[in-house]
C-alpha cells in the first residue's frame, strides 16, 4: 500500500516508457493505501481515474486497436465524458478485464501533460 | 502473508466445525457457508460430474435446543439469498430450489468456461481484514485482475458477502513460474515505476523468446488483431500475450494477462 500521490507518480513514471492499461491502472488504485469517495468500488475506481485525469493522463486506445493509442473522442468532450464511458465498458464487461478492455491511459511529458476538465 | 488459502478436504471440516458454519445467529454465517460451498464446489466438482458425489462431515451441535447428532452431508446447495439469513433451511441440500443466474455456482461454471475448460486449483481468497469474506461481486477483485458484470448479484442480493471462485488455475500457474520464479517477478523495476511492469534486457530478440516460451506448448491461438504489426495469443489457460514489436518508447513489449495473476502485467526489452 502507497500514499495516493506516489501511486499517481508511479503511473506517470511508468507512462513515461509506455502508455499504462487498464488492469495496471486498477493495481495501483487498489494500492492506494487512504480510501477514496464514492458510494461503492465501481464509484471509487471512477474517482481514481478522475485523479489521473487531473493529474494530464489521456485516455486512449490500446495499442492493439485500430487505430492504435488514439485519444478517446471523449476526451475533447471533458472528463465527465470519459468517466461515463468507463464506468459503460467496465459495467458492460462479462470477464475480467484485461489489456484490450476500457482504454489504456497516456501521459505527455511533463511539459505537454494538461489536465482534463469539464 | 499468502494471498490464498488451498482448500482441501480437511480445511472443508474445519470450516464445517467452525461456529460461524454453524451458528444460526452468527453474523457471518451466510457468507462463511457460501465461502465453504464454493470451495466444495472447486474440490469436488470433478466428482460430483462423474456421479461420484462428495461428502463432508458435520459434527454434533445444538439448534434451537435440539440436538444434531454428527452426520456427514453433501455439498450445501448455492442459491442467492440474504446475507445474514438464519434460516434453517439454508445449510440444507436443496435439489428443486431454483438458482440465481449469478450464483457462486454459475460464477465457478463461468471461470471455468473463460479457462476453456481448463482445471481450476482448488484455492480461495483469505479472510479480508475487516471480517467480510469473499469479494464483492460487482466490482474490482481484490487481489486479482478485477471485472465487471461476470460477478454481479442477482437483484436483491447482498454486493457484499459473495465468496470468490477460485482465482488460478495450475495451468497458469506454470506460466507465473516462468515470469516470477520461486515468487520473484524476473528483470528489473524502472525507478518509481509501477513493480508489475519488469524490464529485461536484449532488445527485441529476447522478447521474441520470451514470447515463444509463453506460448509454446499451450494451445496458443493466434488473435492478432486485422491489421496489427505484433501479434497476440490466447492460451489454452485463457492467458492472453500481445507482443508489441515497438511501445511508446520503441522497445519492444510483451503485454500478459494470464487470469487472477496481477503482479506482472508487462515485460519491456
Amino acid at each position: 500500500m502507497f500514499p495516493l500521490d506516489e501511486v499517481i507518480s508511479q503511473l506517470a513514471v511508468s507512462a513515461q516508457t509506455d502508455d499504462v492499461s487498464f488492469p495496471i491502472v486498477l493495481d495501483a488504485w487498489r494500492d492506494v493505501a487512504e480510501p477514496l469517495p464514492g458510494a461503492d468500488d465501481t464509484e471509487r475506481m471512477l474517482n481514481f481515474v478522475s485523479l489521473l485525469l487531473d493529474h494530464g493522463f489521456v485516455a486512449v486506445t490500446s495499442p492493439y486497436a485500430d487505430p492504435p493509442s488514439a485519444p478517446w473522442p471523449e476526451q475533447a468532450r471533458g472528463k465527465a465524458a470519459i468517466l461515463q464511458r468507463v464506468r459503460r465498458e467496465w459495467e458492460a464487461l462479462d470477464h475480467e478485464v484485461t489489456f484490450l478492455d476500457l482504454c489504456w491511459f497516456h501521459r505527455p511529458g511533463d511539459g505537454e501533460a494538461k489536465a482534463v476538465t469539464d | 502473508m499468502p494471498d490464498r488459502v488451498p482448500i482441501d478436504a480437511a480445511r472443508l471440516r474445519a470450516a464445517v466445525a467452525d461456529e460461524r458454519y454453524w451458528n444460526a445467529g452468527h453474523p457471518e454465517r451466510g457468507a462463511w457457508q457460501r465461502w465453504f460451498a464454493d470451495g466444495y464446489q472447486a474440490l469436488y466438482s470433478n466428482d460430483r460430474a462423474s456421479g461420484g458425489g462428495g461428502v463432508v462431515h458435520v459434527r454434533a451441535y445444538v439448534r434451537d435446543g435440539h440436538a444434531v447428532a454428527a452426520h456427514m452431508r453433501g455439498a450445501p446447495h448455492r442459491e442467492s439469498r440474504d446475507v445474514g439469513s438464519t434460516s434453517d433451511a439454508e445449510d440444507r441440500p436443496r435439489a428443486d430450489a431454483p438458482r440465481s443466474g449469478s450464483s457462486l455456482r454459475d460464477l465457478t461454471t463461468s471461470r471455468r468456461s473463460l479457462l476453456n475448460g481448463g482445471p481450476v486449483v482448488p484455492v480461495m481468497a483469505p479472510r479480508r481484514r475487516d471480517g467480510v469474506i469473499g469479494r464483492r461481486p460487482d466490482t474490482i477483485l481484490e487481489g486479482g485482475a478485477g471485472g465487471g458484470g461476470a460477478h454481479r448479484p442477482s437483484a436483491g442480493q447482498s454486493q457484499s458477502q459473495v465468496p470468490s471462485p477460485p482465482v488460478i488455475s495450475r495451468r497458469s500457474q506454470e506460466l507465473v513460474d516462468m515470469i516470477a520464479p520461486g515468487g520473484r517477478p524476473i528483470g528489473g523495476q524502472q525507478g518509481g515505476a509501477r513493480s508489475s511492469i519488469r524490464t529485461l534486457p536484449g532488445g527485441e530478440p529476447a522478447a521474441e523468446a520470451m514470447l515463444q516460451r509463453l506460448i509454446n506448448g499451450r494451445g496458443a491461438v493466434d488473435i492478432t488483431p486485422p491489421r496489427y504489426s505484433g501479434r497476440m495469443y490466447r492460451l489454452d489457460d485463457g492467458t492472453v500475450i500481445g507482443f508489441r514489436p515497438s511501445s511508446a518508447s520503441g522497445s519492444p513489449a510483451v503485454d500478459i494477462n494470464i487470469p487472477g495473476y496481477t503482479t506482472v502485467r508487462k515485460l519491456h526489452f
